[in-house]
């Protein structure tokens, strides 16, 4: 049953950024377990074409290295055609606290979520990004 | 055969085939993501395993950026740059705990991927303790505090 107060996933599109296979397959079953669709990037120069081609939602960004080239894509993604496009970092725990200070004043970065990806987590934070709601589990697979 | 029997059979079929195709979809994803904590729990026991692995892939970058350079697609400085910027990855992921990637890794494979109970769900279930426990000892090694709610 649909509740009027949110959002539909399957209307929804994430674009998923990340150079390792196993965890972009993870997070592609996680997401489309959650009913949105999906489409994929491994690096920041193949995100940033797509995020203008296909328009996502809302952007899953791993973002190893911030201080290294990760903030370039960031401010990419804030040109005209994308700067409405919720980002949501995927980073490694020893990214230091200037550093996320930094990543959290930019104005398309919505939430953190720290590596390795616990799906449960990960489905809450773009749920809640994209005002939608869970599926109802219908079976127990 | 009757059609209302035609049309029974063809129901059952179908359904067996998408819990069979779903089931074996989980069952090689829980695979996989146990391979994956194998792999962090082989590193966290032999971090040599690890920093040949991580020396592979900036050398194999390392090349890649270096041809670009060569056919003057990039600049000397973009080079440098992107050069530093590998070198930093490389040193980001040694430092990260492979012991605690190997726990994650092992409860998604158990927990996540699960049901159905496979071979694979019922290994990482197994050694997902072993992970948890060289992850704390890591923590506790680094005076890091921590609860056990914040990470398990």
């Amino acid at each position: 049953m649909e509740n009027p107060g949110f959002a539909v996933p399957a209307d929804k599109l994430v674009l998923i950024v990340d150079d390792d296979e196993a965890v972009r397959d993870l997070i592609e079953f996680v997401i489309k377990k959650e009913g949105f669709r999906v489409d994929k990037a491994v690096d920041g120069e193949e995100a940033l074409r797509k995020a203008r081609q296909v328009s996502p939602d809302i952007i899953l960004l791993d973002l190893m290295l911030p201080k290294f080239g990760g903030f370039e894509i960031l401010r990419e993604l804030q040109s005209d055609e994308t700067v409405n496009i919720p980002i949501v970092i995927i980073t490694g725990r020893y990214t230091d606290r200037s550093t996320s200070d930094m990543i959290k004043q930019e104005p398309n970065v919505k939430d953190f979520i720290e590596k390795p990806v616990k799906p449960q987590a990960l489905a809450a934070v773009v749920h809640k990004i994209l005002k939608t709601q869970p599926p109802v589990k219908k079976f127990g697979i | 055969m009757p059609v209302k029997l035609k049309h029974l059979l063809l129901s059952l079929c179908a359904v067996t085939f998408i819990i069979s195709a779903a089931y074996l979809d989980l069952m090689f994803r829980a695979k996989s993501a146990y391979l994956e904590g194998e792999k962090y729990m082989a590193w966290s026991k032999n971090p040599v395993l690890k920093k040949d692995f991580l020396d592979k892939i900036f050398s194999a970058k390392l090349q890649a950026l270096a041809a670009e350079r060569a056919a003057n697609r990039i600049t000397e400085d973009d080079f440098e740059d992107k050069k530093d910027s590998l070198l930093a990855e490389k040193d980001f992921k040694t430092v990260e705990s492979s012991a605690k990637y190997a726990y994650v890794w092992y409860k998604t494979a158990g927990t996540y991927f699960s049901p159905p109970v496979t071979r694979w769900t019922r290994l990482a279930r197994q050694k997902a303790p072993e992970a948890l426990a060289l992850w704390k000892a890591e923590l506790k090694a680094g005076k890091t505090e921590f609860k056990d709610y914040q990470i398990e």
